[in-house]
């Protein structure tokens, strides 16, 4: 490594000055690298476009997943055209095959996610450095400049995603709404061949766009530690001075640089009136202006918490008055605690009031109530407990019609029969018309006589109370006698 | 409230004589034929030829609601054929004129006197098509003839023949271009029917006679209109019950009170309502109204009349359900 071909100016420089240098790296050698890119990822897609078409998205993730490798040829430029090289395509590709299975499993799997690849992957490529050497050297190498690697890595990930994502939402913007390509409905991966050749273009384009300029920081970052750590710098000055003085000066001062740092066998003796002169003049170049240069650096800083500047007099007088504010809410809390509470309360019954019948009109929106079944006590104005009614209901029916109360005998009968129904559970409303009881009656388990005579009974009923017409002696009669017969005492229906 | 029965002697006076009898039973067997016949011609739509037959026999006008090719002029006609009487159709138009409905005067050259010429009002069944396709002036001129059974042209009545019925229909799914029928309008129609697509086994059964000779199986006459005015003054002699009575006001008066209702029905639906249970008694062979004829007609009778608030209508809740409502609030009549 010859470090007067370097090409560019070595000294040791921040961490995100060494990524500005890497992006000038990567102009500056732009176009070679790009058609390494080109010569060794082609050959993937064209083999990937062979794939069906449901499996095109396979193409694309492959040729991501497989960066680490199509990088190598990349940094071997750089590598070498920063010592004034710039490799001929031949060479790279005759290199090829060792760069791309140097330690291709680990970077394939376990340090495909590593976040400072772009830094690492000079000292696995250009120092072959493997195993516990390469961890030593790393953590030497991370000791410092490492963060805007791991930046790198995550900015280059974001980047890529966005022009991938722009580039098909930009075409999406441009096709008319009837081609259908795949975009809007994101069918990369299904059946449209289109839709996975739009995702597999504009990813390969992302990829070729950022692999350089990642490439090239990574490779950046790791020469300004190597020129950090071992002092290239140092090196270069040093060697710039023999070529302008000559070799023999250059040999005098190594040598009373070496024998100084030597330890003395024998220190020289020197009077007590030298060693005071020698003191006064020591701690005079101590306080000369060699150990007291000033350099400024400016660097920005946003001064975000910095508190704006005020009247005093004008904040003391705020203060005072909001500590008086203070004190009189704290006189009346409690009153103004009964007030609020007072006004929720009220505000509640006012929505109650105002709304909560129209909340009733949507009984999904009210907690559900357990359901039951109240029997209700009267019916069409009719008493229907069992309290109500006499112990031999057809005796008593009997007795209303022969003593000519018709519509009486009828309405017991009538009566009687419901409040049976309504004990065997049969769920009546108070607005069920006779005929709707009549329907109820039926879907319950009545025996065939019963729900007969049941039937019979609504009907001459009905026709008493609404159309006014009295049924026959003999029929009236009839129905007094079978109701017992029908209902037994007791009988749960 | 306790309603004071009527007392047995009240039930013997109310006994119909035998002839009575008679006569309705003739009245129920012309109202079934007269179903039958319409129901052979327009296949399906039982509920809305049963409606229709209903607003006839109670002296009502009725305004159908449904999409078009549903067979409403088909049965308007066929129900003017069987009774003999005579038919007219007016297609609502922006452009229609009160006079193109009513008629105007108009003066002969010849005679040199201004002459009545009658417009298609002047008949028994009045089919208007589309009925809010017309402005609100031409909708108008139905109101009197709905109501008063005449026409005024130039400051002179002209009764129109008995017996006379508006059919009106709409359309519910188009309104651009439309005027909403105005409140008057709506509360002179007895009944508001729904017309819906008929069954999949109705429809075949349309298409299988489409084949067939239409002249085959013409419309027959089965009776005069004067029967019809017969059959209408039997419906107004069915016996209703003071206790009927109280429960068709008392669902109407519920409609003014409920919840989520901005305007309830007025008087006019308790007539309709009363009316049409008399009408439905009668073709359901009672002699008298019960609880439950009011309740069949509850929903076509009142259902144009009611308007529900905004957020009724927002969360998507139909006239018919709070209709249901509102008659499972109100207790059957107390006897």
């Amino acid at each position: 490594m010859n470090l007067e071909q370097l090409r560019i100016a070595i000294r040791p420089r921040r961490d995100w000055e060494a990524v500005d240098l890497g992006l000038q790296m990567a102009r500056q050698w732009w176009w070679p690298m790009q058609r390494i890119w080109l010569l060794v990822t082609l050959p993937w897609i064209l083999m990937g476009l062979l794939l069906p078409a449901d499996s095109l998205w396979l193409v694309s993730l492959s040729l991501w997943w497989c960066k680490p490798l199509f990088e190598r040829p990349l940094l071997m430029i750089l590598s070498q055209a920063v010592f004034g090289f710039t490799p001929s395509t031949k060479e790279i590709l005759r290199a090829l095959p060792k760069l791309i299975f140097n330690q291709i499993f680990a970077s394939l799997t376990w340090r495909r996610f590593s976040l400072t690849r772009s830094m690492d992957l000079p000292v696995i490529q250009l120092e072959g450095l493997r195993g516990k050497e390469r961890s030593n050297r790393l953590q030497v190498l991370h000791r410092d400049d490492s963060g805007p690697a791991t930046w790198l890595t995550i900015i280059g990930v974001h980047v890529e995603s966005f022009l991938m994502i722009s580039g098909l939402a930009l075409l999406g913007l441009f096709i008319p709404a009837e081609v259908d390509l795949g975009i809007d409905s994101l069918e990369f991966w299904g059946e449209s061949k289109t839709g996975g050749l739009l995702l597999l273009f504009f990813s390969y384009s992302a990829m070729a766009l950022i692999g350089p300029l990642f490439v090239a920081c990574g490779f950046s970052l790791y020469l300004n530690r190597r020129v950090k750590l071992e002092g290239w710098d140092i090196e270069i000055a040093f060697k710039r001075m023999v070529q302008k003085r000559g070799l023999q000066t250059f040999v005098l001062l190594a040598a009373i640089a070496f024998f100084n740092l030597l330890p003395q066998s024998a220190p020289p003796v020197w009077a007590a009136d030298e060693r005071a002169e020698i003191r006064e003049q020591i701690i005079a170049i101590r306080n000369g202006p060699d150990f007291h240069q000033m350099k400024t650096h400016k660097i920005p800083k946003w001064q975000t918490d910095k508190e704006p500047e005020l009247d005093s007099g004008f904040i003391e007088a705020l203060f005072k008055l909001l500590e008086a504010f203070g004190r009189f809410i704290s006189s009346i809390s409690g009153f103004a605690e009964i007030i609020l509470w007072g006004l929720v309360l009220a505000l509640v019954a006012w929505v109650a009031l105002r709304y909560g019948s129209w909340l009733s009109r949507f009984p999904q929106l009210l907690p559900r109530k357990r359901r039951q079944y109240y029997q209700p006590k009267k019916l069409f104005g009719m008493a229907v407990t069992e309290e109500s009614l006499p112990t031999d209901v057809s005796a008593a029916a009997l007795d209303l019609w022969q003593r000519q109360q018709p519509r009486q005998a009828l309405a017991l009968l009538y009566r009687a029969s419901l409040a049976r129904l309504l004990q065997s559970g049969a769920p009546l409303r108070e607005d069920h018309t006779e005929l709707e009881c009549l329907k109820i009656a039926k879907q319950q388990s009545l025996p065939a006589d019963a729900l007969a005579y049941f039937s019979h009974l609504t009907q001459v009923w009905r026709q008493l109370a609404y159309g006014h017409e009295l049924p026959d002696n003999t029929l009236a009669e009839s129905l007094c006698r079978n109701w017992n017969h029908h209902w037994p005492d007791g009988a749960r229906v | 409230m306790t309603q004071v029965p009527p007392s047995d002697s009240e039930i013997q006076a109310a006994d119909e004589p035998r002839e009575k009898s008679d006569t309705f039973e003739q009245a129920y067997q012309l109202v079934q034929a007269l179903r039958n016949e319409i129901q052979r011609v327009v296949i399906g739509q039982q509920t809305v030829v049963e409606q229709v037959l209903l607003a006839l026999i109670a002296r009502g006008h009725v305004l159908i609601e449904g999409v078009p090719g549903l067979g409403k002029t088909l049965l308007v006609r066929t129900l003017a054929q069987c009774f003999g009487g005579r038919f007219a159709r007016i297609q609502f138009t922006p452009d229609l004129m009160p006079s193109d409905v009513t008629g105007h005067a108009m003066f002969n050259m010849k005679t040199q006197e201004f002459e009545i010429r009658k417009g298609p009002a002047f008949t028994n069944l009045l089919l208007a098509d589309e009925i809010n396709r017309a402005p609100a002036k031409t909708q108008a001129a139905l109101l009197e003839v709905m109501q008063e059974g005449q026409i005024t042209i130039e400051g002179t009545s002209h009764p129109v023949d008995a017996p006379f019925m508006v059919l009106a229909t709409q359309n519910p799914i188009e309104q651009e271009g439309t005027y909403p029928l105005p409140e008057a309008e709506l509360d002179r129609f007895m009944l508001k029917v729904l017309i819906q697509y008929p069954e999949a086994k109705d429809e075949e059964t349309m298409l299988l006679q489409l084949g067939k000779n239409s002249d085959e199986k013409p419309v027959r006459q089965l009776i005069k209109p004067t029967h019809v005015l017969s059959l209408q003054k039997i419906a107004q002699q069915i016996t209703v019950d003071p206790a009927i009575v109280e429960y068709i006001v008392k669902i109407v008066r519920a409609t003014r009170n409920w919840p989520g209702v901005s305007r309830g029905a007025g008087p006019r639906a308790s007539i309709a309502l009363l009316n049409g249970a008399r009408a439905y008694a009668l073709m359901n062979n009672d002699r008298y109204v019960t609880p439950d004829d009011v309740k069949a007609v509850v929903l076509p009778a009142l259902r144009h009349r009611l308007l529900l608030a905004a957020e009724l209508e927002i969360e998507g809740v139909s006239v018919d359900q709070v209709l249901q409502d509102i008659s499972k609030s109100v207790p059957a009549p107390r006897k």
